[in-house]
């Protein structure tokens, strides 16, 4: 079965809204079968290219074979479904979630360094300060990151509009840049706070701090994007030219 | 209330009736409709695995990935909500044929209430 077939079908199947699962395996139960067909009506005496055009026409036209999977609403994905709450909703449950968790772990650690090292050294405090700030880095800089790299392959995955795709990645790099969390320790006691430039008064370095981090992960997430794009019109040519071959 | 549309949940009826002997994968299942139906059903055959996923995804039918012959297919088997299903299926279908047979034999009298 030329590749270029199923690829226009699977295609047609993603835009439309089916969930890549389905549509995955439903192209490799249909290349299977084409191929059983094929070896049917070739153990019948049929010549290769007869046996491939009688198995095309028992496997059902594109449409068809579109149309009867597109039938059941219940293989459409959900972010198919409800895009609002996947690309809108999404983002801000996971950012504030992965915050969240951050912050608690981060408290966990503070009490459970205070009940091992009764007399921290300063080379353990300086040390406990560096890892708090690498695993703020990670909530901050690359939590809101990891999330709009998974909206922006998952919303690829299933050929979303640009604009769901855009919206999850601002979301969430917006959010989760404007975030801060922020450990201190004075030689005497530790300090953790946390503070957010989304909301008054607006402190300058909290608004700048965000600035900057939002600039850097929306970069990442957008040239993700562009890489996801350029992958994905890659196939498109590859399917026009195979298209065009098999009609030459 | 028979559903209207004669040949809806046919497909259904047919794979589950069909998976309930043994399982088997789609190009199986379309050669064994055609058999058991003598060619009176053809279905365009590449339709019978939406249908398939649909019923996976209600729960009637559960699938695994088996390696035959250096290939793999994937084998569908019913499951106990799937002969539930199918239970209820053959009831419809056999209260739709009853009915149009009592129509064919008595058109005059016979109440029709699909």
């Amino acid at each position: 079965m030329p590749q270029s077939r199923f690829d226009e079908l699977r295609e047609r199947l993603l835009r439309a809204g089916i969930a890549p699962r389905h549509v995955r395996r439903y192209i490799a139960e249909l290349r299977d079968h084409f191929d059983d067909l094929v070896r049917e009506e070739t153990a019948n005496g049929a010549s290769r290219n007869a046996a491939e055009a009688k198995a095309r026409t028992r496997l059902g036209n594109d449409n068809d074979l579109a149309e009867t999977m597109l039938a059941r609403p219940d293989l459409r994905s959900l972010m198919a479904r409800y895009p609002w709450a996947v690309f809108g909703v999404g983002p801000v449950v996971l950012v504030l979630a992965s915050l969240a968790g951050a912050l608690a772990i981060e408290i966990g650690a503070v009490y459970l360094t205070t009940a091992v090292l009764h007399h921290p050294t300063v080379a353990e405090r300086e040390w406990f300060v560096f890892g708090v700030a690498v695993w703020n880095t990670l909530a901050t800089f690359v939590a809101p990151f990891a999330i709009a790299a998974a909206l922006c392959i998952a919303g690829h995955r299933q050929r979303m509009p640009a604009a769901w795709i855009f919206a999850g990645i601002a979301i969430a790099c917006i959010l989760g840049a404007f975030q801060e969390i922020h450990f201190s320790d004075d030689g005497h006691h530790g300090e953790l706070s946390f503070g957010s430039g989304l909301f008054p008064p607006f402190h300058t370095n909290l608004v700048i701090g965000g600035l900057y981090r939002t600039v850097i992960t929306g970069a990442a997430a957008l040239a993700l994007y562009g890489f996801g794009l350029r992958r994905q019109n890659f196939g498109h040519a590859a399917v026009d030219r195979a298209a065009t071959l098999a009609v030459e | 209330m028979v559903n209207p549309n004669f040949m809806n949940g046919v497909p259904e009826l047919l794979i589950l009736r069909l998976l309930e002997e043994r399982e088997m994968y789609g190009y199986e299942i379309v050669a064994a409709i055609r058999t058991k139906t003598a060619d009176a059903i053809s279905l365009g055959e590449g339709v019978v695995y939406p249908v398939l996923h649909a019923l996976e995804r209600e729960g009637a039918l559960k699938s695994r990935r088996k390696a035959v012959n250096g290939r793999t297919r994937v084998y569908y088997t019913v499951t106990r909500k799937g002969e539930t299903r199918l239970a209820g299926l053959v009831r419809q279908w056999t209260h739709i044929t009853d009915t149009v047979n009592r129509a064919i034999r008595e058109p005059s009298h016979a109440s029709v209430t699909i």
